[in-house]
């Protein structure tokens, strides 16, 4: 299977597409609110647990809007003094270029008046929608020349979604983290 | 004041000073350069057989011809990139304010995003593409000396796929 992924870089098609099994994901089927929980795995094999939500929603024109709350329990409580909750937002929209997102609002490279400079610690972040699920990246250049890559998977598999995130500091993976979620109930008021 | 011959002396040292500046990996691997892989060295590298390296400094820089683990070959002119500690491909016109942010690449936008970084006993090569599926691909060759030569660790990063990798010795083929 990597042989025939190699055998397409080195045929000039670069990335032309997943060599992994085929699922029936769109972005409009991931839609939708998902509680659950995710396990950072250090690269000493502490293990950190933390409950989490994550909301896909719809984001401009064909665009997708992900808003998460973290919270990191503190031995193994969220009811207890230490716990640390994370609100998180952010928004794609559809690319210029191919059939990935780019983020939208102030940061699109694509619109934005400053020029784009990925050289000088502008991060490069992009997201897109496989046959397995919505995969979002982040990637920058720091200063001494060593890169900084960050993804943030979502698959739907069987009812839940399974969550994965992994940093990648200059080719070694630094953090990991694990988890599962179930299509939640959204409702407002009492 | 000062003696012509103490000015002399000064400006001597200065020199001589900055010679042993410019010292630095690029001098070691200054040249051409060949490694071999057989199948213990390849990690779902394909058909990789063997990489080469041509280096030569450059008055801001240098220019470079690598194999990564694609098989491809690509030759970049490095340059210094203002405020940081890394080099980046000069600009097409040769301007030495090269990297104004006009001409910086955008991966986004299909353009490769090279760079390469210097350390004490190592010379990184990096290439990051970003497809029109969103996938990426992102290699990386770093050269470590070891003794009188070096070690070549060759990798490619793709979405979704086990990490590419192949490692060698590099065997100098040409002269400084």
């Amino acid at each position: 299977m990597m042989k025939l992924c190699i055998a397409f870089v080195a045929a000039g098609l670069l990335m032309g597409g997943s060599c992994r099994a085929a699922n029936d994901v769109t972005l409009e089927s991931m839609f939708g609110t998902y509680v659950g929980y995710a396990e950072l795995i250090d690269p000493d094999g502490a293990v950190e647990r933390r409950e989490t939500d994550t909301i896909l929603e719809p984001y401009e024109t064909g665009g997708v809007r992900i808003r998460w709350i973290n919270v990191t329990l503190k031995d193994g409580r969220r009811d207890w003094p230490g716990v640390v909750r994370r609100v998180s937002e952010v928004g794609f929209v559809p690319a210029e270029r191919g059939e990935f997102f780019v983020r939208g609002g102030d940061y699109n490279p694509f619109r934005t008046k400053e020029a784009f400079q990925p050289y000088h610690g502008n991060p490069v972040q992009w997201a897109f929608v496989d046959t397995l699920g919505l995969h979002v990246y982040s990637f920058v250049i720091h200063e001494d020349g060593r890169f900084e890559l960050q993804r943030y998977s979502r698959e739907p598999d069987a009812g839940e979604l399974q969550l994965e995130f992994q940093r990648i500091d200059d080719g070694d993976v630094k953090r990991q983290i694990h988890g599962r979620a179930v299509r939640a109930v959204s409702r407002t008021g009492d | 004041m000062f003696s012509p011959y103490t000015i002399v002396a000064i400006f001597a040292a200065i020199l001589l000073s900055a010679v042993s500046a410019r010292a630095d990996i690029i001098d070691d691997l200054e040249g051409e350069w060949r490694a071999v892989f057989d199948s213990d060295d390849t990690t779902n590298s394909g058909e990789l057989t063997e990489a080469s390296l041509t280096l030569t400094r450059r008055r801001n820089g240098f220019r470079v011809s690598w194999t990564a683990v694609d098989g491809k070959d690509r030759t970049v002119e490095f340059s210094k990139v203002e405020d940081r500690a890394f080099y980046a491909p000069a600009s097409q016109s040769g301007i030495l304010s090269m990297f104004s942010s006009e001409e910086q690449p955008n991966p986004l936008a299909g353009q490769p995003l090279t760079w390469a970084r210097l350390g004490d006993n190592e010379l990184v090569l990096y290439n990051l593409e970003i497809a029109e599926t969103g996938a990426y691909g992102l290699l990386m060759n770093t050269y470590t000396k070891a003794g009188d030569g070096f070690d070549l660790d060759a990798k490619l990063m793709l979405h979704g796929e086990p990490e590419a990798r192949a490692k060698s010795k590099l065997q100098r083929i040409g002269s400084q």
